[in-house]
């Protein structure tokens, strides 16, 4: 596809053209519903790109071929939805210990185990804690399918920035649906030729280089994990992401939602417009904006919280009030999804 | 503008196709649209429905929980939805497969639509003949705009698929204006068809 303009498309589908446009040119991808439209997808717009497409015989290899083609200095990606993210927290743990940049979709289903294949936000804490080890990983959670692209998109720029794995968190809802956004094909990645000097590229005229996570040497993995807390620190400091909606010194209430529960959220308030109701959105679900939440809470007299899980995320919006505020939590578990009007009931019966 | 609409039906009927029907002809108004479909282990024959918005404004929940326009497909759909409808929700049945009218409020419009695409030899279209029902009844959107998104839905198939598809949908609108007209034909070729096959 040429230039820009917009499109109706699968919140799915999205995700495809915003890769691509990146200049992702290796896709590794098992089968599982919700996301199927992914690997389905980019097996037609990937050969049309020069890139690869495999369809891998398994989560657990699918994250490995990652590596394996972010070794080589090339942008890549894995998609899945919740049962097989599990299946790659090996791999990302791997991913970020050898400090090789990647992006990974959760389009979540419900939970736990198999669950079943509707919308859920069940992964909250699987993608902001990912993995084994002293790691942490950008996790964007997009709520429509203009940021479906757009994040996409800023995931591979960041990945390449950090040297270091990024997740998009989304779900059933936003993967299925389709909506109209402006494609962005003329939009240049960052870092597209940016030299990647630790890239096994060959090393033809240069020393030979290695990539491990397996640092035995006394003190080295110590002062490895120092490196990458320093990282961490500074994605802290610069990529912090969130929405304020409706949010002002009137505000006497504050939902804080995420994801399609944040759209959901905005349904609701506009059902209820003469409560002075704002929402926070976190856009960033790790680095948590804790700072930005408390101040957006500050004249609130309640804060309420809805996830599509038993209350997840429920647990950084109180790390980041500090006890300041009463919060109130509202949640849909395995694969239900509120209607706003659901949303509107808890609201008046715990305002 | 700011519609809501439910589409239900069993997967094999077109359902989800009619969504994007719909949510096609209001992008080509220049509305703001999403389309979201039901997602379960879907198969022919299995429950299956979509929730169109169209409106003039952003729109933040996909979600419908009380359409203004529902299009019912067959019995089952009726049972599933007929406590979403209001007083103000505008119902059009397809009675060839809803024979036990299980819907007791909302504004409702009775349309063969099975049979009638049946007497074109062509069942497959029964939702669009639903569709013209749908046009010409609200009056929501311009008939050619209808036209222009078919032909773009049906782009690369052959012009025989066009203009079947083209004769269901204006035997849709054209019920919706003249019930005895259609549904006379609609009768005749039935008997038609069932002498044929006796």
């Amino acid at each position: 596809m040429n230039g820009n303009g917009t499109v109706f498309i699968k919140g799915n589908h999205a995700i495809v053209e915003a890769a691509l446009d990146a200049g992702c040119r290796f896709y590794a991808g098992y089968p599982i519903t919700p996301q199927n439209e992914i690997p389905e997808y980019m097996s037609k717009r990937m050969p049309e790109e020069k890139g690869v497409f495999i369809q891998a015989e398994s989560e657990l290899i699918s994250i490995n071929m990652v590596f394996g083609a972010a070794t080589t200095g090339a942008r890549a990606m894995t998609t899945s939805s919740s049962p097989g993210m599990s299946l790659m927290q090996e791999g990302i743990s791997y991913m970020a210990g050898a400090e090789l940049p990647g992006v990974l979709v959760n389009v979540m289903r419900g939970g736990p185990g198999l669950g079943n294949i509707s919308p859920s936000q069940s992964d909250y804490y699987q993608a902001v804690k990912p993995g084994h080890g002293d790691f942490h990983m950008i996790t964007l959670a997009p709520s429509n399918l203009q940021e479906m692209y757009d994040y996409t998109f800023d995931a591979f720029d960041l990945a390449d920035k950090y040297r270091n794995p990024v997740m998009i968190l989304t779900d059933g809802l936003l993967g299925q649906m389709m909506e109209s956004m402006d494609m962005k094909h003329d939009r240049k990645p960052l870092y597209p030729d940016a030299k990647k000097e630790w890239a096994l590229t060959g090393a033809v005229g240069r020393k030979g280089q290695r990539i491990v996570s397996l640092l035995m040497d006394p003190g080295v993995l110590e002062a490895h994990n120092i490196k990458l807390g320093k990282k961490w620190k500074t994605m802290i400091e610069n990529e912090r992401k969130y929405e304020l909606f409706n949010v002002n010194e009137e505000t006497q209430y504050l939902i804080v939602a995420f994801g399609s529960m944040a759209r959901i959220s905005k349904g609701a308030m506009k059902l209820m417009k003469d409560l002075k109701i704002g929402l926070f959105r976190p856009i960033t679900v790790w680095p948590y904006p804790y700072e930005e939440l408390k101040k957006a809470a500050a004249g609130v007299k309640k804060v309420f919280v809805f996830e599509m899980n038993q209350g997840q995320m429920l647990d950084d919006v109180k790390i980041g009030l500090e006890g300041s505020k009463p919060v109130e939590f509202f949640g849909r578990a395995g694969g239900g999804v509120p209607m706003p009007e659901e949303l509107c009931d808890f609201i008046n019966k715990n305002k | 503008m700011n519609e809501n609409i439910i589409i239900a039906g069993s997967g094999g009927q077109g359902v989800l196709t009619l969504g994007l029907f719909l949510a096609q002809a209001g992008l080509k108004e220049g509305k703001k649209v999403t389309w979201l479909p039901s997602y379960g282990a879907e198969k022919r024959g299995g429950f299956s429905f979509c929730s169109v918005v169209i409106s003039d404004e952003e729109i933040f929940s996909p979600l419908v929980a009380y359409p203004d326009t529902l299009l019912l497909f067959d019995q089952r759909a009726a049972e599933a939805y007929k406590n979403s409808v209001t007083e103000k929700t505008f119902v059009i049945e397809n009675t060839s497969l809803i024979k036990n009218d299980v819907v007791l409020t909302g504004r409702k419009t009775l349309i063969p639509a099975t049979d009638i695409a049946t007497s074109m030899d062509f069942v497959k279209a029964a939702n669009i003949v639903m569709a013209g029902a749908y046009f010409g009844a609200t009056g929501k959107f311009l008939q050619t705009t209808g036209e222009q998104v078919m032909g773009e839905m049906l782009k690369g198939r052959n012009s025989h698929a066009f203009e079947k598809n083209l004769k269901a949908f204006s035997e849709g609108m054209k019920f919706i204006k003249n019930p005895a007209l259609v549904a006379g034909v609609a009768f005749i070729k039935n008997l038609r068809l069932l002498k044929k096959k006796k």
